[in-house]
């Protein structure tokens, strides 16, 4: 080895020169298809190799390397054959245990994480999910990510025109009424219950509400003139009881505490959007209750009327 | 190697071997030099080293780093490169990021080992630009300080017997007899999932709350430990929802109602999400938690009692 690094001449008595032309061969085939002649053309202007082989001895190399596991196809155009390894035995491999684990990590920071590192982790799952045999596995990496099946594109672009409240028209695919043309000032992306939404004021609802992106189809015009988002903040104030469940309450960013009683908390929250309040609410059950606007208090109370009509029908 | 009648080239699969054992982390310095024995007939150790030292010069003169640790080869670098796109290396770089503090050391070292492997495969372009991202990721977990009562709990349900745990639930002590399942991390809270034996259903307890666990005689049965809920959707939800891990949906019925199959999902946490569905959501089974769900809605409604009377 001294005397290679010195002198950058090999002799035989220094390395496997059968192993260095087959790791050489193995490399130019993984890189790209070639055929029998141009192999020979890089072995003898290899610097350290300047050596003729025959078709036949090159035949045994890639025979060789079929055994030890490499998948090698022949491709014939133009009447000359070329051959390429399409795997190999020393291939990226994702084991169970592997997979399993970033699943559990992803979990864990998913809620954390921006949308745009959501998106790098999305397009990463979806390249390395090829290297796991598992097919279960390979599935729910795939699907774990709230922006699976979304153009990563309409993503980004939707994020930009989020930063300046935009407005864009898109092109929506609505569960209710089919494909249409929907206007919208665009406020900003949110994950909610695995999905992704674009919040804003919309042509469609007349008010401002969300929009799942999965169906959008695609952008197809934005409005350079200066939009403003004019939707009012809707404000609800209720009581949650201390004493009795709730041990996984948490203060979301939109909730203040207003007072703190004893036996309860009376916590004001603060959206633009009605749904995203009406969920929250319906969530703390039953250990919360509406204190104002009365309005909101009759929705949520016909809510729960409904439900309970929904089962009694059927006792 | 088995040998087929097709003519081969020993030094190739020589090589490839002693590569195949060093991608595995499998190359112990025994399995080495076995591959080179058959060359030497009865000569003595000295020349199986003079030819195993020749091959290990041939993968670094070829620029494959190899070295020799605890009388164990280890490949340093790859035989071939992958492409690495920036998202990719940032992608990398919060998983990094993410298993710095994480106190399942287990579930650490499987990752650490995990990007060990894609770093082989990185040429060093790709590496330094790894190295110097410098985005901030702020994953200081906030139950980095239970590791001692994670790792037990980890090692609890490793051993799968049946134990007694004493936990505080909303100022209440309460005792159960459990199945340990495995834990389970969110940003905030650390859990230990349990099968409760009584109620015969999951539960998750937030580590921090757990006064005692007492390992019981009884091995585990795996086969009591799962839970299934049948619930139906109902309008456009039916239409939008997307199936969670945990679950799979059975087809649409004439009204166009989607029917969900959930398995294990805590019965507390599956109520309160269900909850939020309002009533685009109807539990069929089993009937305990549909009368469960029954009262939910009319304790919540009692609460507005004064206003609907």
């Amino acid at each position: 080895m001294k005397q290679f690094m010195k002198t950058n001449k090999i002799t035989y008595n220094l390395m496997s020169f059968t192993g260095f032309k087959s790791m050489l061969i193995f490399s130019l085939l993984v890189e790209s298809p070639k055929s029998y002649d141009e192999l020979k053309y890089y072995l003898e202007n290899h610097e350290y190799l300047h050596e003729s082989v025959s078709t036949d001895t090159l035949r045994i190399y890639l025979n060789s390397l079929r055994h030890i596991g490499c998948k090698i196809r022949r491709i014939s155009k133009g009447g000359i054959s070329k051959y390429t390894i399409d795997s190999h035995p020393f291939e990226l491999k994702i084991n169970d245990e592997q997979t399993k684990s970033i699943l559990k990590i992803f979990k864990t920071i998913s809620k954390s994480i921006e949308i745009s590192d959501l998106l790098s982790l999305q397009e990463f799952f979806d390249k390395f999910s090829n290297y796991i045999t598992n097919e279960d596995l390979k599935l729910k990496l795939k699907n774990i990510s709230p922006l699976n099946n979304i153009d990563p594109q309409i993503i980004k672009d939707l994020k930009s025109y989020a930063h300046n409240n935009t407005e864009i028209i898109i092109l929506y695919n609505s569960l209710n009424s089919g494909k249409k043309n929907i206007n919208i000032i665009v406020d900003k992306l949110e994950i909610n219950n695995g999905k992704l939404y674009v919040y804003g004021m919309n042509s469609e609802h007349k008010h401002y509400s969300s929009l799942l992106v999965s169906r959008i189809i695609k952008i197809i015009g934005i409005n350079f003139q200066q939009s403003e988002l004019t939707a009012p903040e809707i404000t609800v104030t209720y009581e949650l009881k201390n004493n009795n469940g709730n041990q996984d309450f948490e203060l979301l960013n939109c909730e203040t505490i207003i007072e703190n009683h004893k036996n309860k908390t009376i916590i004001q929250i603060n959206s633009r959007n009605k749904f995203d309040i009406m969920q929250r609410i319906m969530s703390l059950s039953p250990n919360c209750k509406v204190l104002t606007p009365e309005s909101f208090r009759t929705d949520i109370i016909d809510f729960l009327k409904q439900m309970k009509e929904g089962y009694l029908e059927k006792i | 190697m088995k040998k087929s009648n097709t003519k081969l080239n020993d030094g190739c699969l020589k090589i490839f071997e002693l590569l195949n054992l060093l991608y595995e982390d499998k190359a112990d310095y025994h399995k080495v030099i076995s591959i080179f024995k058959d060359d030497v007939n009865e000569q003595s150790t000295n020349n199986v080293q003079v030819i195993l030292n020749k091959y290990i010069n041939t993968l670094k003169v070829f620029g494959i780093k190899v070295e020799k640790e605890n009388n164990k080869f280890k490949l340093k670098s790859s035989l071939y490169s992958m492409p690495f796109s920036t998202n990719d290396l940032k992608s990398i770089s919060i998983l990094q990021k993410s298993i710095k503090d994480f106190p399942d050391n287990d579930i650490s070292e499987i990752l650490e080992n995990f990007i060990e492997t894609l770093m082989l495969r990185m040429d060093n372009h790709d590496k330094n630009k790894l190295n110097n991202l410098t985005q901030n990721y702020d994953f200081s977990f906030y139950y980095s300080n239970l590791r001692e009562q994670i790792d037990h709990c980890i090692q609890i349900c490793k051993e799968n017997f049946i134990i007694e745990v004493l936990y505080l639930k909303n100022n209440n002590e309460i005792k159960i007899k459990c199945t340990p399942k495995e834990v389970l991390y969110d940003l905030k809270t650390a859990y230990l999932q349990v099968y409760d034996i009584q109620k015969k259903e999951n539960i998750d307890i937030p580590i921090a709350n757990i006064r005692s666990i007492a390992r019981q005689p009884q091995i585990a049965n795996p086969t009591e430990l799962t839970t299934t809920v049948v619930y139906i959707l109902k309008n456009r939800l039916a239409k939008t929802y997307k199936v969670k891990e945990n679950e799979y949906a059975q087809g649409y019925d004439s009204n166009g109602y989607l029917t969900i199959i959930n398995k294990n999902e805590p019965f507390d946490k599956l109520l309160s999400r269900l909850m939020r569905y309002n009533y685009n959501c109807e539990i069929i089974s089993p009937k305990p938690l549909r009368d469960k769900m029954i009262n939910l809605i009319n304790e919540t409604l009692a609460q507005y009692e004064d206003i609907i009377s």
